[in-house]
């Protein structure tokens, strides 16, 4: 059984470098890297009201929401994920799509050890320790070979 | 000039990390929206909605346009338009996979698919990209990668 799961993650993680990749043609046919971005975010959109609604069965919300949790969540995600995958692709094109995870990922493990190490965002402290920072070493010696070659 | 070319790489590499780090924030601020909303699903949906929000003022200052010519629409191909619902793909994927997999797992599995589709893309030349074909330093720094990943997510 988990196997099968990990071959859903695997699936799941394909699905990134082919939309980034996509993205970036796209972007050469409507003249826009940004406008790109707007279209898949709209499609996204448009997609996921039609999830929620058949699965949850709704798309609204307790609005007391808005009052008990801090201001910032309500469009910090958005604008972070507007941030990644915009830069997905203005870079892909430049640094190549094995070369653009690389380093994405790399960006993603750092800030993850931070979060982890410093508690932000009330996570629990996971302090860094050697095995993790060898992670990050193997993970950069893996970007220069990747930058070299 | 070689000297230029590869300082601007430098830069676009910092870029590529930046970019990565605000992946796992966006993962955090979204599990809070989730647990407000009661719905990972229309968490996702404000996240998207905001998202396409955001970019309606980004093109107009970028670009100065927010239309593009409809002929491009049948002259390219159909898998141009729909880029949005991979993403879609992958964030529902990944709420579904975290409870089931444990986040160490989710992430190294995900990092592989990543990682061989990408290797792929550039060998072929996929999707208009510029070939770039699989040779030993490139596995090598492949699996130095997944090993970083593993290494970190374990411990």
């Amino acid at each position: 059984m988990i196997v099968l799961f990990l071959i859903g993650g695997m699936l799941a993680g394909m699905a990134v470098p082919i939309q980034t990749s996509i993205n970036a043609k796209m972007g050469r046919v409507v003249g826009s890297p940004y406008l790109a971005s707007l279209i898949s975010m709209i499609v996204g959109t448009m997609a996921l009201l039609i999830l929620s609604l058949a699965i949850d069965h709704r798309v609204m919300f307790d609005t007391g929401a808005f009052y008990t949790h801090p201001w910032w969540i309500w469009f910090g995600g958005g604008l972070l994920g507007v941030t990644y995958l915009t830069s997905n692709i203005l870079l892909l094109p430049r640094l190549g799509a094995a070369l653009t995870v690389v380093i994405t990922v790399c960006g993603q493990m750092i800030m993850a050890i931070c979060i982890d190490e410093f508690g932000w965002f009330g996570v629990p402290v996971h302090e860094l320790d050697i095995p993790r920072l060898i992670g990050v070493l193997c993970m950069l010696s893996g970007v220069f070979l990747m930058r070299k070659f | 000039m070689k000297k230029k070319g590869s300082l601007l790489i430098i830069l676009f590499l910092a870029w590529g990390l930046g970019a990565g780090m605000v992946s796992p924030v966006q993962t955090a601020v979204n599990a809070r929206v989730r647990t407000a909303v009661g719905s990972p699903l229309i968490a996702s949906l404000i996240s998207f909605f905001v998202g396409a929000l955001a970019l309606v003022p980004l093109t107009l200052l970028m670009d100065r346009k927010l239309t593009f010519d409809p002929r491009v629409i049948k002259t390219s191909p159909w898998w141009l338009w729909i880029g949005g619902l991979l993403g879609v793909i992958f964030v529902a994927s990944n709420i579904l996979l975290l409870p089931l997999l444990g986040a160490a797992l989710t992430v190294v599995s995900i990092v592989c698919g990543q990682m061989v589709i990408a290797m792929l893309i550039d060998h072929f030349g996929w999707f208009g990209v510029a070939r770039h074909p699989i040779n030993w330093p490139r596995l090598a720094g492949l699996v130095l990668l997944i090993v970083g990943v593993l290494l970190v997510q374990q411990f």
